[in-house]
């Protein structure tokens, strides 16, 4: 079975985005093709995202070419992330 | 002798399943992935060794369904034991429904290969269809070959076979009887908490309620052991000091009695939380010096503290050196505990459960190698470890 594998930053992103896409995953599931939302590793979900999946994306790919591996990140600007004040 | 391996067709979430089980494999897998239903099957096996199948098939299922839906009412086994001998044997059946009609329609025991290389085919033990069949051994003079047939339908016609003559089918029916199912859920903390007769070599009953008894005999005839028990409880329990038992109660009862740092009297077992109760339990399976030949345990580590899990663990690790069993969990930190090879994954797919392995997907192990051995631990917190596999 092919598998795309998209890893998000937490578990309500987990199950929002599997709930939204739920015709969409069952279709494809019965083409054989299994889409999963994979939350990400504990501790900073944001930085386990960009750190660690590409590494993860690696050896899934290395193993499963046919395997497509996705990084979804949601990224809202924080004023205090900005260098000045708005 | 020990389990081999398992294949099940049309029994609850089994569409077709097979398992390889090695001395100790720990069981993981989302809720409705089969753990339970694995060991009520194998404990439907161990039941019919010694009474008749009941009327809803498998004890306690009333009015659940029992065969694999979509599928017909009939569900078959094949389990493959290591006896000893050069050859392992699997030992066959078919159930057929409905359930207010059932009946065991096939049941035979065959060597997985040739005995020798002198035959051309593996040799039957037994060979029943409807009831009606042949039991035979190579091996013995008097009882070459024996014709049977069943009082009753509902009989599982491996566990009439109690001549030792014949040897391999009397020690695979040992064999099944002797399997325990314990689960942290069912043990009996009203009856352990209370004093309960001495027994000559007890086993743990499986809920339990004879740990006093079982307690009593390694004190008396294996105090080695007993003294390895309480040093595991003080790895375990920090308060912990010491474990004895005495006789209290009616004629010939026994209790246990427990004492704490910074008390100066005993508890008794009835005073002990549950968790602790567990934990004795525990230990003194894995420490028995006649463990029974398969046990399987649903969720050890329901109720412990998880400073103790590793311990635990250790401790099961030690065991399966002497005895086999199956561990089922749903604790992140205490699977990570366990060697890899130790872990057995089942998946729910297409109608179907798989078990998987995780030490044979390379996908896993680059990422053990990448990020830890821990690793694993949040990769079965998230899902990723089944998504993966």
């Amino acid at each position: 079975m092919n598998k795309v594998l998209i890893y998000v930053e937490g578990p309500s992103d987990k199950y929002a985005m599997s709930s939204l896409l739920d015709p969409l995953i069952s279709e494809k599931l019965q083409a054989g093709i299994q889409i999963s939302f994979i939350e990400a590793p504990t501790g900073d979900k944001k930085k386990s995202v960009i750190m660690k999946v590409p590494e993860k994306a690696v050896n899934i790919l290395l193993n499963e070419p046919q395997t497509i591996v996705v990084a979804l990140l949601i990224s809202i600007l924080k004023t205090k992330d900005l260098p000045m004040k708005l | 002798m020990y389990l081999k391996s398992l294949k099940i067709t049309g029994y609850r979430p089994f569409k077709d399943f097979l398992a390889n089980f090695g001395p100790l494999e720990v069981l993981v897998g989302a809720n409705g992935s089969g753990k339970s239903s694995l060991f009520e099957f194998l404990k439907f096996l161990r039941d019919g060794m010694s009474e008749d199948i009941p009327p809803e098939i498998v004890k306690g299922a009333i009015g659940q369904q029992v065969f694999h839906k979509p599928g017909e009412d009939r569900f078959w086994w094949s389990i493959e034991v290591d006896s000893g001998y050069p050859v392992p044997v699997r030992y066959q059946g078919e159930l057929m429904g409905p359930i207010g009609n059932k009946h065991v329609s096939f049941e035979r025991v065959v060597s997985a290969f040739p005995l020798g290389d002198q035959y051309d085919r593996p040799y039957l033990f037994m060979n029943i269809k409807e009831g009606k069949g042949v039991i035979q051994d190579p091996e013995s003079k008097k009882y070459k070959r024996q014709d049977i047939a069943l009082k009753r339908p509902n009989q599982l016609a491996l566990g009439t076979i109690n001549n030792p003559a014949m040897g391999t089918l009397y020690n695979l029916r040992e064999f099944i009887h002797d399997w325990k199912f314990y689960n942290s859920f069912n043990l009996a903390n009203d009856k352990i908490r209370k004093s309960v007769p001495t027994e000559q070599e007890p086993v743990l009953q499986e809920d339990a309620g004879n740990l006093s008894s079982v307690l009593h005999y390694l004190l008396l005839e294996y105090p080695d052991l007993f003294d390895e028990l309480k040093q595991y409880l003080k790895y375990m329990v920090p308060s912990f000091k010491d474990l004895t038992v005495k006789a209290r109660g009616g004629p010939g009862e026994v209790i246990a009695f427990w004492r704490e740092e910074g008390m100066d009297y005993d508890l008794s077992l009835a005073d002990l939380s549950d968790g602790i109760l567990r934990l004795i339990c525990w230990i003194t399976l894995c420490l028995h010096p006649q463990p029974s030949a398969l046990m399987c345990i649903d969720e050890p580590d329901q109720g412990v503290h998880p400073r103790t899990l590793p311990i635990l663990a250790g401790l099961f690790e030690k065991a399966c050196e002497r005895t086999q069993i199956l561990l089922a969990t749903h604790s992140s930190y205490f699977l990570v505990n366990f060697h890899l090879s130790r872990l057995a994954v089942l998946r729910k797919q297409d109608n179907n459960i798989a078990f998987i392995k995780p030490n044979t997907s390379r996908i896993l192990l680059s990422n053990l190698e990448d990020f830890g051995q821990d690793e694993i631990e949040l990769m079965h917190r998230n899902d990723e470890l089944e998504v993966l596999l």
